[in-house]
């Protein structure tokens, strides 16, 4: 049992329990009946088990490789969990006849029609009276699958390109098979399938983004120019994901120096932008309004300490950064867990 | 007297905890998903072609 053992040593471990399962225990506490809510120590040994097979169970890992050699299984899944979308997320939608359910679909999705038919996306609260908080770029990114019907392909198809972003960044075959079945382990994921939420799609945004800007310097100019227009919709998914696109491009500093200027200016005109066209924001109705709310929800204590955990994961972020595409990754994993964002970014009344 | 304040004073200690557990860590709870792909990303960059 030594991979037992280097387990409980290996922090990688304990980091994916924290992501994936500890967002689940909101999920647990408020959707699984009661009998069923005393086997969540056990699910949550056996998850902390599971991640630490996958790491170093030699047997387990030789399984994941064989499975990653076979895309076939990778294409099955994103088809199973489309079809499984197709029919459960309308009926969780539905929900708002009732002023229920989250409303982050439908600020995405109206925020996104509006612009195609070209009108102004803001100042139009939902159902529960709220204001979108996605900006443009984002939601024009997303316009195929709003315009067509097909938002419920959301989540799905981002856990699709996981995979592959992975193994354009030269991740093995068992790195493929991981970045399939990991997400797949969270009840948080399959909340947010469910209810519509885009913010799996913006991590696996940001992943595909910090690995297309990894390979900046071999790019030429039609992918440079497409690594520009993911980082508008990067950095408009929210008011405070600026800040990881900018981050991202101080990554490419030591690598090629224009084009860490001219990313990491696209990130503060982005946020320039904002200002000016929604500075200010008194009846917190547009898309800047998350910082007031984060702002009151960090509370006085909670602003000075989120911005100095801020600085400080910026700066760690940054000076780890090596010519590895792993090390990049961390980067921006660490830029995303570290920012005082706790913003309420989803107001779920279900 | 005193004590009816102190009480009170409690009620609204208590009121905030409750108020700021339900916007910061209720409400807010699902927001690190959005880490997830880049935190599985870099473990997944991690693994050894080869190593079983």
């Amino acid at each position: 049992m030594s991979w037992v053992a280097d387990s409980v040593r290996d922090w990688r471990v304990w980091a994916l329990f924290a992501f994936l399962q500890v967002p689940g225990l909101r999920v647990v506490a408020k959707y699984l009946p009661a009998p069923l809510r005393s086997w969540t120590p056990l699910w949550l040994l056996a998850t902390l088990l599971f991640y630490g097979a996958l790491l170093h169970h030699r047997r387990v890992r030789g399984w994941c490789r064989s499975a990653g050699r076979g895309r076939v299984y990778v294409l099955a899944i994103v088809i199973m969990l489309s079809i499984f979308n197709a029919v459960v997320y309308p009926r969780v939608d539905s929900l708002k006849s009732q002023l229920r359910g989250s409303d982050e679909d439908d600020n995405l999705i109206q925020t996104s029609l509006r612009l195609v038919r070209g009108e102004r996306p803001i100042y139009v609260p939902n159902y529960l009276g709220n204001p979108p908080t996605q900006e443009p770029g984002w939601a024009l990114m997303v316009a195929p699958l709003t315009l067509s019907g097909t938002y419920f392909l959301l989540t799905p198809l981002a856990l699709g390109a996981l995979p592959l972003i992975v193994v354009a960044a030269q991740g093995s075959e068992l790195a493929a098979a991981l970045a399939t079945l990991l997400p797949l382990s969270s009840p948080a994921f399959w909340e947010l399938l469910v209810t519509g939420s885009d913010l799996f799609a913006i991590g696996v945004v940001f992943a595909g983004l910090t690995a297309a800007i990894f390979g900046w310097r071999d790019l030429g100019a039609a992918p440079r120019a497409a690594c520009v227009a993911l980082t508008i919709a990067a950095g408009t998914t929210r008011v405070v994901f600026a800040y990881p696109a900018a981050l991202i491009g101080c990554f490419l500093w030591k690598r090629h120096r224009k084009g860490a200027v001219l990313l990491i200016a696209l990130g503060t005109v982005i946020v320039a932008l904002e200002i000016l066209a929604w500075w200010p924001d008194r009846d917190q109705v547009t898309p800047i309004s998350l910082l007031a709310k984060g702002v009151a929800m960090l509370g006085p204590i909670g602003l000075p300490v989120g911005a100095i955990a801020t600085a400080a994961g910026t700066v760690f972020a940054i000076a780890q950064v090596d010519d590895s595409a792993a090390s990049w990754m961390r980067g921006t994993w660490l830029g995303l867990a570290a920012m005082p964002a706790r913003w309420r970014s989803r107001i779920s009344r279900a | 007297m005193a004590g009816t304040r102190r009480h009170a004073g409690a009620l609204a200690v208590a009121d905030l905890a409750r108020v700021n557990f339900d916007l910061t860590v209720w409400q807010a709870a699902s927001y690190p998903v959005v880490a997830v792909p880049l935190l599985v990303s870099y473990i997944a960059l991690t693994q050894q072609r080869g190593d079983p």
